[in-house]
């Protein structure tokens, strides 16, 4: 421990303060970080308190809704042969239940609440990308819409949140119901992309100085390595989804066994999906339980490192489990020890973690109170649920249990067990922080025990029905079977639950209503969220703080104490800048201050995008081209608007002074290393997608004995290595220009850039007059539909190069560049090469791998 | 705030000693997944042929196994050798130590991430010397 930090008791209530800077900047400083009020505020407020509110009621929202299909379910489940509802709407309603569960509110939930509070915890004042905040609630929002949208036409999805071809396939699924399920969907899993890169960066990138990698608290880990998760699976998903709807549509092959496609392609990608999506949830759960733990048990949590590296090993291993999903499917042995190992293994990281935090309770001094209550329960639920798990790892046991309702207990078990009860327990910790009020203990306790007992009364007894043969997403039942009690006695824990949150709804309007007042600290907290008053200013915090410890309300006695040239810097940016919303960079692994940067403020351009994204999903799911195309223009209008440069508010002598007195560099156009991260993640996200395609691609070329297709010749390959030569040359001049401004020549820029474009855009032209002479359409054959498809996917990659290069061109005319200050070139440089590297993959494989067989 | 000369010697290293274990147990998953599947599909022959009691698939993936294995091995070893290097190290800048401490954390979590991720590429592997590859 530093000799200045102290060794302060939990106990005692006299943890250090933030500074909350000079009196007379304050006032100035909240009316920066102020969003407009009004209406306008309700399309252009960027403040991650504002927006991880409106996720999480939103999320809230549409929890009722999923809550409620579900005591559908078990009014008809509650008897044999019961006609509450019928089979039809039955389907409906578990493929409802499902899919709002698992796309529209546990995740948004946890991505809600890391928007409004990782800030506080990380000691910074703002998410990097505000903006990208926004849209990623509208899309979230519009997407859930949309998808409920389905009701008012009596086109509801019902073919499980699975959604499995051929089921889901065009000859199965008629109409508009699983298009509903794909589009509406899909738009609010772009919206958990945009969240899952801001989060990577707010962590990586806006810690406060001085906490480092092994300093940051551990739900920071959970959540970068969720959100690194977030990008993989649902770019996966996302790809499996356009996979179907132009199959569904189209007429594309990809899931048709008569034309050289593969109805199991769908179960890998669904699952490549949504295996890690269970662990996507669960992790930052983790986080809200290793926050909770210490503060409740008076000491610092046993095993910090073991617990962060537990979290890494599981974000790993959760792509190795997918398909245990499929042991039923005929998957060679050797595959399915490798899945089934996988599975198993991944209990050790959770096993630590388990063992961790018992270890911390075993030594501390536990208060019992509502929070930890539910934290017990987890510990419970979850341990029982894991062990549930690893017995359907074992591939004998899980070809016994399949699709019985063993496994809707095991994954309820951990779902509600391992997520819902973090998360109520992380509403009763850190509701008081943001309201200002605590909630009621008594009405706490009876919310908690109330739900613990009814969730074990709703979900044990599945387990011993589903030994005794009960399927799962049967509507009805014969009497007879032995099932009839457990059912009525699953239905009645279901109604019992539904009390204990109805009790928690109760329990926050009252808190709000006449609630005691919380105080800043009020569970005498370790972590930075605490230090602030309840609720926080906008701004967070005026005064950065200097961490030394991973518990600095603990073990520090002032929170802005450092080297001399450091708390220089942290106060000087209590007083400037003040015209705009300044935050810090930090080292990614040592917490060095290195950047102050203008985070953007409020704009009405990311909801725009988000209206314009939704535009085209809607004219996909009606067949209205028209309004895709109006869409698309739209959200390129948007994105344009969205990013155009602020107006200058200082001298550029203002910044340089300031970073000569604090030897730091300040980016009043936007951060250069947050930029940057964000385009590494954005061709992170394009490598996924390739490698998607690729995986689909080579799955259905195993699956087809001739490929081509018999009486299809292979493609010529002269036009594509001519494209591909001219890209290469392209590529080098992009680099000679972005070396140009990198020595302050504009004119080598603008030519550089304009040469790129040219020959990008002729590439592009030879290429597409190439896919006019192929000979073969999209539909004849599953080889056609990958060649159009994936091709396709170079020419968009290929396309927003050529946007983005355009852009840069229009800036670069008006000046906007110089030697000191040219991020948005280096980036455009970075995706360019991207695009051609992606370029050059994609049609060798297009073109090589006919050649081969 | 720039770093001080003397710990520009300090590379990037740490990136690798974290998540070299975990990313070298994904590549030996998904190349043994693609790998089999792929031959048992085309079911060349001199696959399927055996050498002292296994077939050659068996052999391949327990090679591979144990390439991985050791490749994890060596990325723990390497974690190890530089938490030792830092081990006595003291800077009297505070600043720079941060950065000595995070490496610290990174090399143990390193090795630690390692030991866990080549025993279950072993795991992973052994069962092919009791399973037929393809059904």
């Amino acid at each position: 421990m530093n000799s200045e930090t102290s060794n302060r008791s939990p106990d005692k209530p006299d943890f250090p303060k933030v500074d909350p800077g000079p009196p007379e900047t304050v006032e100035t400083l909240k009316g920066v970080w102020a969003d407009p009020p009004g209406w306008r505020g309700w399309v252009s407020a960027v403040q991650n308190d504002t927006i991880g509110v409106r996720i999480l009621a939103t999320a809230f929202f549409f929890f009722v809704l999923g809550g409620f299909d579900s005591l559908v379910i078990r009014i008809q489940l509650a008897r044999p042969e019961n006609s509450f509802v019928d089979a039809e709407l039955y389907n409906k309603f578990f493929t409802m239940h499902g899919s709002v569960i698992m796309f529209l509110v546990i995740l948004p939930m946890l991505e809600g609440f890391t928007i409004l509070a990782l800030p506080f915890l990380l000691g910074s004042r703002e998410m990097p990308f505000p903006r990208l905040g926004v849209y990623s609630y509208y899309t979230f929002l519009f997407g859930g819409l949309l998808f409920y949208s389905s009701t008012l036409l009596e086109a509801v999805p019902d073919t499980g949140w699975t959604a499995y071809v051929p089921l889901s396939g065009p000859e199965y699924s008629r109409g508009l119901p699983l298009d509903y399920w794909l589009l509406g969907l899909g738009v609010a899993e772009v919206g958990a992309i945009a969240a899952g890169v801001e989060i990577i960066i707010a962590i990586l990138k806006m810690r406060a100085p001085g906490m480092t990698l092994s300093r940051m608290p551990l739900f920071a880990w959970a959540m970068l390595v969720t959100a690194f998760m977030l990008l993989f699976a649902f770019t996966t998903l996302l790809i499996g989804s356009l996979l179907l709807e132009l199959d569904r549509k189209h007429g594309t092959q990809f899931f048709n066994p008569d034309a050289g496609g593969s109805p199991i392609l769908w179960q890998h990608l669904f699952w490549i999906f949504g295996h890690p999506e269970v662990y996507i949830q669960f992790l930052p759960a983790t986080g809200i339980v290793s926050m909770i733990i210490p503060v409740f048990t008076r000491r610092p949590i046993i095993g910090y490192r073991f617990i962060a590296m537990a979290i890494v090993a599981t974000g790993f291993l959760s792509f190795g489990l997918w398909a245990h999903h499929m042991f039923s499917t005929g998957l060679p042995p050797i595959v399915l020890t490798l899945f089934a190992i996988a599975s198993m293994m991944i209990a050790i990281p959770s096993g630590v973690q388990v063992f961790a935090w018992l270890a911390t309770i075993w030594h501390g001094r536990p208060v019992w109170n509502t929070a930890f209550l539910f934290i017990l329960g987890f510990l419970v639920l979850f341990v029982f649920g894991g062990i549930t798990g690893v017995m359907t790892a074992a591939v004998p046991f899980d070809w016994q249990v399949h699709d019985s309702y063993f496994v809707v207990a095991h994954f309820h078990y951990v779902l509600i067990g391992g997520v819902v009860f973090p998360i109520f327990a992380g509403f009763y910790y850190w509701l008081p922080k943001f309201t200002g009020k605590l909630l009621s203990e008594r009405l706490g306790r009876i919310n908690f025990w109330l739900m613990f007992i009814g969730f074990n009364i709703a979900f044990f007894p599945m387990h011993i029905v589903g030994l005794m043969g009960m399927p799962r997403r049967i509507y009805t039942y014969p009497a007879g079977l032995g099932w009839d009690i457990y059912n009525l006695i699953s239905t009645m824990g279901a109604f019992i639950i539904f009390l204990g949150i109805l009790i928690f709804g109760v329990n926050v309007i009252l808190s709000m209503w006449r609630g005691k007042p919380a105080g800043d600290n009020p569970w005498n907290g370790d972590s930075l969220e605490w230090a602030v008053p309840s609720p926080p200013p906008n701004y967070g915090f005026a005064v950065a703080p200097i961490i030394r410890s991973r518990h600095p309300l603990w073990e520090q006695s002032s929170l802005h104490q450092g080297e001399p040239r450091l708390e220089s810097l942290v106060h000087a940016i209590a007083r400037w800048p003040l015209q705009w919303r300044a935050a810090l960079v930090t080292g990614t692994m040592d917490g060095r201050p290195e950047e102050l940067f203008r985070v953007s403020g409020p704009s009405f351009w990311p909801f725009a995008a988000s209206c314009a994204t939704m535009l085209i999903f809607i004219g996909e799911l009606f067949d209205l081209y028209w309004v895709i195309g109006l869409g698309a223009l739209g959200l390129l209008a948007s994105l344009v608007l969205w990013h155009w440069p602020d107006p200058p508010t200082h001298t550029q002598q203002e910044e340089e002074e300031f970073e000569r007195t604090h030897k730091i560099s300040v980016n009043a156009r936007g951060s250069h290393a947050v930029s940057r991260l964000g385009m590494w993640l954005g061709v992170l996200i394009m490598a996924i997608a390739l490698a998607t395609f690729l995986f689909s691609y080579f799955y259905i070329r195993l699956e087809n004995t001739a490929w081509p297709p018999e009486g299809t010749a292979p493609p010529e390959t002269l036009l594509p290595t001519i494209s591909a030569t001219i890209l290469l040359a392209s590529a080098g001049i992009m680099r000679w220009a972005v070396k140009g401004i990198e020595r302050g020549n504009q004119r080598r820029l603008q030519t550089g850039l304009a040469w790129a474009f040219l020959l990008g855009a002729l590439a592009l032209g030879i290429q597409i007059i190439d896919f006019t002479r192929l000979g073969f359409s999209v539909d004849f054959h599953a080889y056609g539909s990958l060649f159009y498809i994936l091709g396709g996917f170079a020419f968009v990659v290929l396309l927003i190069g050529l946007g983005m290069n355009a852009l840069i061109q229009f800036w670069a005319g008006r000046g906007e560049y110089n030697s000191r200050s040219h991020i948005g070139v280096e980036n455009t440089g970075l995706y360019w090469y991207a695009a051609i590297v992606i370029w050059l993959l994609t049609f060798a494989v297009l073109y090589g791998v006919p050649y081969l067989t | 705030m720039a770093r001080s000369n003397t710990l520009s010697h300090l590379n990037r290293s740490p990136w690798f000693h974290l998540l070299g274990g975990p990313i070298l147990w994904s590549a030996h998953f998904l190349v043994s997944y693609a790998w089999v599947e792929f031959a048992c599909r085309v079911s060349p022959l001199v696959l399927n042929s055996t050498f002292l009691g296994l077939t050659v698939l068996s052999w391949s993936v327990l090679l591979l196994t144990v390439l991985a294995m050791l490749a994890t091995l060596y990325v723990g070893w390497s974690a190890y050798r530089g938490l030792r290097g830092l081990r006595d190290r003291q800077e009297t800048n505070e600043i720079d130590s941060w950065a000595i401490e995070s490496r610290r954390f990174m090399a143990l979590s390193g090795m630690l991430l390692s030991v866990l991720f080549s025993l279950v590429i072993l795991l992973s592997g052994l069962p092919a010397l009791v399973l037929r590859p393809c059904a």
